[in-house]
């Protein structure tokens, strides 16, 4: 990049319900507590990044840059509102971070939100299907959760991943969020209760053969935000800026079953060798990763293509606890989109929003003890469109 | 009878299913239409519960095909239960409902293999 940027500030609002509460209000929630942790005071923000990717069929608002720029005062700042299924966040700091780094911009505000709550399960399944092919996938009744669940059953044929380890993934996950305030989810699950017992049929349905309930994120309400700055000034803000060390971004054919390989996420793979190189740093140098874990298949198949275990061995990774909070190399220490949530729009942002907090050791009890270095992924589409970036602590 | 066609491009010899405005390959503009055939193998499939406004059938069982010449397509399978290699055939018929209007498309069903 022409000139670094850093991560001055961040914010979120509690991921899960938000009745009463409108789209924008949660956006300003997230936004305020961003600004206020980046201690900008009176200073003009440059632009504003406003990412969400059905405000309009589900909120009934759209041009939200306009409107979350005037409820924060921050005009004449540029406003942008910006839509990529769900790596909408990622793109969105993407795009502000080559403002900043090209010298157009020299402070910006992102903020990513979704409300879905609200919306009944087979409308939002369906809005939310808009994103696959629309005569090769959409119109045969398509949905994420079923191209999911497709790629588990190769996967599976293939590389002799079993339901336990997709179960392994769901405890982890939740376990992690159990240590994270924000959370949508605090609940501790067992084996026992989603595979073996007796109730597992009923607590634990099917909703994509062979994934179950337990393996898909919920529907979630939330809204993440940062303050990016240039690196050169950062130290007038904060004593511990996050440098955004490294940036890649890939895309891939838009239906699934035209991939030479359908297994392999190749929009994952490339877009994390361009944020590696570009951080002059290789998975090995990690000491924590973001994933889009929207199914717990996908936390496995992203930990392979981001280069992190060979393909088809993510799974023994995931069994040894490498990839558990005290492993080497802790996976969604938050919580993940498993069980922090994943309000569509909201979620790259919250990643960039988790690294920061683990690099800056603010995590509390999920801290990943002395992390420097941390990588995240934001996986649009069913890999169509993926954004990697590398976070490092400037000491 | 409707036969299922996919897109073979005329430079570069590539063959696809669905159509692009231009070759994935070579990005050439000289496409033909090419006629799949009404054989294809099951490569994988789900049985969706949790299904999306506008379609009625649950369980909805999906899947994708490979055809002899290596072109895949992604459709509805006509039968209760079925299994990864299972040799399937194209047949047209109605799909779901796009703004409560129906739409169609083609869907795989079993080949029935005739006693010889």
């Amino acid at each position: 990049m022409l000139r670094q940027v850093a991560v001055i500030g961040c914010g979120m609002t509690k991921f899960g319900r938000h009745d009463g509460k409108t789209l924008l209000e949660i956006m300003v929630e997230a936004s305020l507590r961003a600004i206020d942790d980046a201690k900008i005071g009176e200073r003009d923000v440059d632009a504003v990044y406003v990412s969400t990717m059905l405000s309009g069929e589900l909120s009934n608002q759209t041009a939200l840059g306009s409107a979350l720029v005037d409820q924060l005062g921050l005009m004449p700042a540029a406003a942008h509102r910006l839509e990529n299924g769900p790596a909408s966040g990622g793109s969105a700091v993407k795009n502000a971070c080559m403002a900043v780094a090209s010298g157009f911009c020299d402070l910006v505000l992102v903020t990513g939100g979704e409300k879905m709550r609200h919306i009944s399960g087979d409308r939002i399944t369906d809005l939310i299907s808009t994103m696959v092919h629309p005569t090769a996938e959409y119109v045969h009744g398509v949905t994420l959760p079923a191209l999911a669940a497709m790629f588990t059953r190769l996967y599976m044929h293939r590389y002799g991943l079993k339901r336990e380890h997709l179960a392994k993934v769901a405890i982890k996950n939740h376990a992690n969020a159990l240590k994270n305030p924000y959370a949508h989810i605090h609940q501790p699950i067992t084996i026992e209760g989603i595979l073996y017992a007796k109730e597992a049929e009923v607590n634990n349905p099917l909703v994509a053969d062979p994934l179950r309930l337990f393996d898909c994120c919920p529907v979630t309400d939330g809204a993440a935000s940062v303050v990016l700055c240039a690196a050169e000034i950062a130290k007038e803000f904060c004593d511990t800026p996050v440098i955004v060390a490294g940036l890649g971004q890939a895309t891939d054919t838009l239906a699934v079953h035209e991939r030479e390989d359908p297994t392999l996420l190749k929009a994952v793979q490339v877009a994390s060798q361009k944020a590696f190189k570009m951080a002059k740093l290789t998975p090995a140098d990690m000491d924590l990763a973001e994933l889009h874990d929207a199914f717990t298949i996908l936390e496995i198949a992203e930990s392979e293509d981001s280069g992190f275990f060979a393909k088809g061995t993510g799974h023994k990774a995931l069994e040894e606890d490498v990839t558990s909070l005290g492993g080497k190399l802790p996976i969604n220490p938050s919580g993940g989109l498993k069980a922090r949530g994943h309000p569509v729009g909201a979620t790259g942002v919250a990643q960039i929003v988790e690294l920061t907090w683990q690099l800056r050791g603010e995590a509390g009890g999920r801290q990943v003890q002395g992390a420097e270095k941390a990588y995240c992924c934001n996986f649009g589409g069913f890999g169509n469109n993926v954004i990697s970036f590398v976070l490092t602590r400037r000491n | 009878m409707q036969k299922m066609t996919g897109f073979k491009c005329e430079k570069c010899g590539k063959m696809f299913y669905p159509k692009h405005a231009r070759c994935p390959r070579c990005g050439s503009l000289e496409l033909k239409e090419i006629d799949l055939g009404n054989e294809c193998t099951l490569m994988t499939y789900t049985k969706l519960f949790a299904v999306p406004e506008g379609v009625e059938q649950i369980p909805l069982l999906l899947g994708i095909v490979e055809f002899k010449n290596g072109v895949r397509a992604l459709g509805q399978i006509v039968a209760e239960e079925v299994e990864i290699g299972a040799t399937l055939q194209p047949v047209w018929g109605p799909l779901r409902k796009v703004h409560g209007k129906t739409v169609s498309g083609f869907k795989f069903e079993p080949v029935k293999r005739k006693l010889s």
